[in-house]
């Protein structure tokens, strides 16, 4: 076993870099198997027929938000700390951010998260979202949209005696820790859970059922389970794997909005930007997309048909990045890394991304990728 | 990274906006000709290295060390960090007794804005040494992570002493106490200002003998961390370390040095 405390702290942010980039590895090789697509969750939702992309997400959530809280007491990582449990942010911003992102994420037709694993499997239309979404971001992060960003942030703000779940609980009732935090995930999970699983198909698609025999579950949920464990392992390496007392690592896990930009940034300054957690976690990814689409044999090749096409990509991804920002994380990032957390600001994201797709469903018409 | 730090970051950028376009320099900026005046400004040998470029205006790393060649006779005694446009001038300053504390430090400081950072060193008899480095600051602080538990006191003091590289060479000294280093210049959630809590100073004795003084000011990040080199003393005791906080508090750790 190897005593993590004893790195000395010159190696600390290589070591990182390198768990960061295996951790980045194994969600491409996994998302590009299982497939896992937030906006193929949401449209299964609201079509009420085939349900196996929503379980999938709905258990990678279960995953991540118990192994984040069980790894929050193991290992005593204060997630309150991340980015998700800020005490002053503005849920009207991060509503509309979530809106945009997820009305961008229908758009063109993925994620971000489902565009760099997509872009592995050789989909150079993802590549042009995944552009669009990097300067989007860094507009709203850093550039010409911050001053608006920082101005309606600061103008709409929602102030929180209480950032998490648990703590909203235990200042109504008085209870343990313990129980505050156990009885938050017990009932979120049997909510989701429950819903995910108990949900029929509003009518019967003889077609679909009947050319695909459902595999067993536990063959299609495995990876879902294990993506969802890739959140605390996340937390573990920036929290503790990082924890240096003089210079610490900024708690953060899975998310691929300010990544995406970051990984952009640095190809273009390389000579004068650190090497950071988002540009190896996209690298990562990437690469396990990669590996796992030659070993499936499901490299291909695929570009634009259409202006029209090029248009929502391009769109997609630029509202995407912008979304992304104001809403604190993307699909995957407020999905399952802010909803880890128990932080109250991933409900109105979750719920603005949830809007915004099926807004999308409605508004337009064109659904081809 | 920390709300505090967003905001004072926030409120300058605003500020900044009306303000003069032209920065001031070394030879124009007042608090720099002050510590200047009536000494003979040397030419190169202090190095300033601050990223021209801070993603994170609430820490900026920050590097000042003296590698020139020193008239005879003659010391560094004092170190001053300033900065052009934050609302105060000071980052912070270093004071060296004696020399057993190289002119070599890292620190981490606040910048409000895109703006220049002078380094002044002080010569123990007439000589002075400048450096100015501009450093560009973006806005994104605000979105860098949650609200710590902040405690009004220091706490959690952290002292690393490397082993020296070579036998009787200087030894590395890591130093850093958890405080939020409230500048008195951030309103609260209730719009009024927070009241100033700073951790005035710190402070290392080699026994009784004082060889460092760091003095923190509004510039001065949170959790104030210090990074220098120390050139051990045969038989010189135990290094004390001591912060002080603006009510005078302090908080006092010690270490034998490692042979």
């Amino acid at each position: 076993m190897i005593d993590w405390n004893a790195i000395p702290a010159e190696q600390r942010e290589a070591w990182v870099l390198g768990a960061t980039a295996a951790m980045g590895l194994t969600y491409g090789a996994l998302a590009q198997g299982s497939r896992l697509c937030f906006l193929r969750a949401v449209q299964a939702a609201f079509a009420r027929t085939q349900h196996a992309p929503l379980r999938l997400f709905a258990v990678a959530m279960a995953a991540a938000l118990i192994g984040s809280q069980w790894l929050s007491v193991a290992a005593d990582v204060d997630l309150r700390q991340s980015l998700y449990a800020q005490s002053r942010v503005s849920w009207v911003m991060v509503a509309l951010g979530g809106v945009l992102f997820g009305y961008g994420m229908a758009l063109a037709n993925a994620c971000g998260a489902r565009s760099l694993v997509l872009l592995g499997s050789g989909n150079l239309r993802s590549l042009v979202t995944l552009l669009c979404l990097a300067v989007g971001a860094s507009a709203t992060l850093t550039g010409v949209l911050a001053p608006l960003r920082i101005r309606l942030t600061e103008a709409t703000p929602t102030p929180l005696a209480a950032t998490t779940l648990p703590d909203v609980l235990a200042g109504l009732v008085a209870m343990p820790d313990a129980a505050a935090r156990w009885g938050s995930v017990v009932v979120l999970l049997a909510g989701l859970l429950g819903w995910a699983f108990t949900r029929r198909d509003k009518a019967a698609a003889p077609d679909a059922t009947a050319a695909q025999p459902s595999p067993s579950p536990w063959r299609t949920l495995l990876p879902g389970v294990l993506i969802g464990l890739l959140v605390p392992l996340g937390w573990w390496i920036t929290g503790r794997l990082g924890a240096d007392d003089f210079e610490p690592v900024p708690l953060a896990s899975i998310t691929f909005v300010a990544p995406v930009a970051q990984a952009l940034q640095y190809l273009q300054l390389s000579t004068g930007v650190a090497l950071g957690h988002g540009a190896v976690l996209c690298a990562g990814v990437l690469a396990g997309a990669w590996a796992s689409a030659l070993l499936r044999r499901e490299f291909q090749w695929q570009g634009f048909t259409s202006a029209a096409q090029t248009g929502r990509s391009m769109a997609g991804g630029a509202l995407m990045g912008v979304g992304g920002v104001l809403a604190l994380g993307c699909s995957i990032g407020q999905g399952l890394t802010g909803f880890s957390t128990l932080a109250l600001s991933t409900y109105p994201a979750l719920a603005g991304i949830v809007a915004g797709a099926w807004l999308a469903g409605r508004t337009t018409t064109h659904q081809g990728q | 990274m920390h709300r505090r730090n967003c905001l004072l970051t926030l409120g300058a950028l605003l500020a900044a906006r009306t303000a003069s376009a032209q920065d001031a320099t070394a030879n124009t900026f007042a608090p720099a000709q002050q510590l200047l005046r009536g000494r003979t400004v040397q030419a190169a040998g202090l190095e300033l290295d601050v990223p021209a470029l801070s993603e994170n205006g609430g820490a900026v790393p920050l590097g000042v060390a003296f590698r020139g060649a020193l008239p005879a006779g003659e010391t560094i005694v004092a170190i001053h960090l300033l900065a052009t446009r934050n609302p105060n001038p000071g980052l912070l300053s270093f004071d060296l007794p004696g020399d057993r504390v190289l002119p070599d430090f890292a620190t981490r400081v606040r910048l409000a804005e895109s703006q220049t950072v002078i380094a002044v060193a002080l010569g123990s008899k007439n000589s002075a040494w400048v450096a100015q480095r501009k450093v560009q600051v973006t806005v994104s602080g605000c979105l860098g992570g949650g609200e710590a538990a902040q405690s009004e006191g220091m706490r959690s003091p952290r002292i690393a002493l490397a082993r020296p590289a070579k036998a009787g060479g200087p030894i590395e000294v890591k130093a850093l106490v958890q405080h939020p280093m409230e500048t008195g210049l951030r309103p609260g959630t209730d719009g009024k200002l927070l009241a100033q809590n700073l951790v005035r100073d710190f402070t290392l004795r080699l026994g009784e003998r004082p060889v460092l003084t760091a003095r923190f000011q509004t510039g001065t990040s949170e959790n104030p961390y210090l990074r220098f080199l120390l050139q051990p003393a045969p038989a010189s005791g135990p290094a004390v370390f001591t912060w002080t906080d603006q009510n005078g508090r302090a908080l006092r750790e010690e270490r034998p040095l490692p042979a």
